[in-house]
């Protein structure tokens, strides 16, 4: 049977959690053995990727990415990533935040596979449909 | 000219008030894989079957389906230009089903299966939208079968009747005379309170093009509405076209009118969804058709209906077209759709090069339900024909040993040999159903015995000629629509009279 990259990942973030740094040591020695068995070590990539999404999920860790038209402040990142806090019950928000002059004006929000996008550029678009109409 | 300056400018005004800016949240995926016509998108958790997705690529919005929902993949198809979609667009749910304009405006028209006008006529005003997909009419809205649907085709009309709600296959090979059914069966709808929906799938667009200029010049497309799927298009127009064609049917139904729809043909239809299908993955079963490939039709055909008058009353009628490989009805996409359908009008090869033309085979033709929709006299005419046409078959075969024959199955010959004179029709020309009543009466009751053989049709037409000129058996024919005495002395006096002005009687 094929191992899914999600059930190598889930299985990992099992073992390695609530264990102490040697017993994590040993874990990652007896995964690493499992992937080269199964000869899965090239999809190690693909392994890691979905890991550190379960990891982040599992301690409360939400990425999300803000971009502007301008450089913010930080009371609005802080604003922006209590925000988040609130509609998705995350403990942490690492905010990585972005500039492209494109937007306009406004924000673009993006987390998980969702996007808020409140920018000019998309206003100033739904507009120009709304009067095409 | 400073009038309509100020009324731009307010109309732009009002425009510009009423718009509100808002920020929804959207669900996203980017694309992983594209080809021919199917996408693989990452993300989209919230994508829901048959949902409407928007590609964002190059500036324009490309419309897909959602067809696969995996762990972590959506499989879709796409529904216009691919090409111009890259890895790693993006992709945005839109929380719609897949649904195209319907509506009175429809008509008259050739439209793509997304409901956008191909004619070069304008735009059209559709008055609603109504899904692509829809669960059939459930069994408490629904009535039986029993007014027919007149296909002006003899040989149809008289063995193999059709009901308003019936769902009859049109079956046989290649270039054999299908579609001229179809069509002869449109153009005959003509005053018989009828919409008609002619559903091309992968057909040729020069063949299209002929049916439409035919249509026009028998002004059938006053009420035909043509939804087109060419051969050029790709396999995910191929595969929602017939359900496009079907709920812009549907939206007659729901007015309480009646329907006609053919599927031109659902062989390649089928074919479409292989495509799809493998392309998306999915297990290949018999002749590397997906598993599923019975539903794919099932439900289609299950959406033709009668219903009660609780209901409406409208119904929908289907016409599906199978095109079989040398004769072989066995095959997988044939014995499927036979046995969804109500009956079948099997075209055979070997009538159709003899001459016999439409090439109806008597014996493997049926209709489960048709019969209780014939109009009395037709039934009282036609009553055991479909028995006698395939009996005088088997006879013929059977003569071609012995010379003599005793007296009975030589008549049987005679008359039997009359009677598909009598079947061959040529295109374009459907009858109507009175004519057709006249003359298969002449028929059984022996007034065309002493006609020669080859002289049937000529002594058809002119019968029909003289009896409209003459006489009002064909008018008390379509107003009583039974065989009563005096609507029988009146058939039989025309018939004498006119034979009295012939000269080739055999004496």
């Amino acid at each position: 049977m094929k191992i899914s990259a999600r059930q190598y990942a889930e299985s990992l973030a099992q073992a390695i959690s609530a264990s102490s740094d040697a017993d994590v040591k040993v874990a990652l020695d007896n995964f690493a053995k499992i992937m080269l068995e199964n000869r899965d070590l090239n999809r190690r990539d693909e392994i890691l990727a979905v890991f550190s999404q379960i990891w982040d999920q599992a301690q409360g860790e939400l990425a999300a990415e803000f971009t502007g038209a301008r450089a913010v402040s930080d009371q609005t990142k802080t604003e922006v990533a209590e925000y988040l806090k609130a509609k998705t019950g995350a403990k942490k928000i690492v905010l990585t935040e972005k500039v492209e002059a494109d937007v306009l004006g406004g924000f673009i929000l993006r987390y998980e596979d969702k996007v808020i996008d409140a920018s000019l550029k998309r206003s100033l678009g739904d507009l120009k449909n709304e009067m095409n109409k | 000219m400073s009038t309509t300056k100020d009324f731009i400018i307010a109309q732009l005004k009002d425009r510009i008030a009423g718009y509100q800016a808002e920020a929804k949240e959207q669900t996203v995926g980017r694309v992983l894989k594209v080809s021919d016509g199917i996408a693989l998108i990452s993300g989209l958790s919230d994508a829901m079957m048959s949902e409407i997705l928007l590609f964002k690529s190059g500036g324009q919005e490309i419309v897909g389906v959602a067809l696969n929902l995996e762990e972590n993949l959506v499989g879709a198809i796409i529904l216009g230009e691919f090409t111009a979609i890259k890895e790693g667009d993006e992709v945005v749910c839109t929380k719609r089903i897949l649904e195209v304009p319907v509506g009175s405006n429809l008509v008259g028209r050739v439209v793509d299966p997304l409901g956008v006008p191909v004619d070069g006529k304008g735009k059209i005003e559709a008055a609603k939208f109504y899904p692509v997909e829809k669960i059939a009419p459930g069994v408490i809205t629904r009535a039986s079968v029993k007014e027919p649907v007149q296909t002006g085709i003899k040989a149809i009309d008289a063995m193999i009747p059709i009901g308003r709600g019936q769902r009859e296959l049109i079956i046989g090979d290649r270039q054999i005379g299908k579609t001229a059914i179809a069509i002869d069966t449109i153009i005959n709808q003509k005053g018989q309170n009828m919409k008609c929906i002619y559903v091309a799938i992968g057909q040729k667009e020069s063949k299209i093009a002929n049916i439409v200029a035919k249509l026009e010049e028998a002004g059938a497309m006053a009420y035909t509405t043509i939804v087109l799927a060419g051969a050029s298009n790709s396999a995910s127009l191929l595969y929602i076209a017939p359900y496009t064609g079907c709920a812009m049917a549907e939206y007659f139904l729901d007015q309480g009118e009646d329907v006609l729809i053919i599927y031109d043909d659902l062989s390649k239809h089928a074919v479409a969804y292989r495509e799809i299908s493998l392309l998306l993955r999915r297990p290949p079963g018999r002749e590397a058709y997906p598993g599923d490939v019975f539903y794919l039709h099932s439900r289609l055909l299950e959406r033709a209906c009668k219903l009660n008058t609780d209901f409406g009353g409208g119904s929908i009628t289907a016409l599906p077209i199978i095109e079989t490989q040398a004769g072989d009805v066995s095959a997988y996409i044939p014995t499927n759709v036979i046995s969804i359908t109500d009956g079948q009008i099997y075209l055979e090869p070997d009538l159709f090069y003899q001459g016999q033309r439409p090439a109806v085979n008597a014996g493997l033709s049926v209709s489960r339900v048709g019969s209780s929709a014939q109009i009395k006299a037709m039934k009282k005419v036609a009553g055991k024909m479909r028995l006698e046409a395939a009996q005088y078959r088997e006879l013929a075969a059977f003569a071609q040993f012995g010379s003599d024959l005793d007296e009975d199955t030589r008549k049987k010959l005679e008359r039997g040999k009359r009677l598909y004179e009598i079947f061959k029709q040529d295109q374009y020309l459907p009858v109507p159903v009175a004519k057709q009543v006249l003359i298969y009466y002449c028929l059984i009751n022996g007034y065309i015995d002493d006609v020669p053989v080859e002289k049937t049709h000529e002594f058809e037409e002119g019968l029909i000629k003289y009896a409209d000129l003459n006489n009002q058996a064909l008018t008390l024919i379509a107003e009583k629509k039974e065989l009563t005495e005096e609507v029988e002395t009146e058939i039989k006096k025309v018939a004498e009279d006119y034979k009295a002005t012939l000269d080739y009687l055999i004496k």
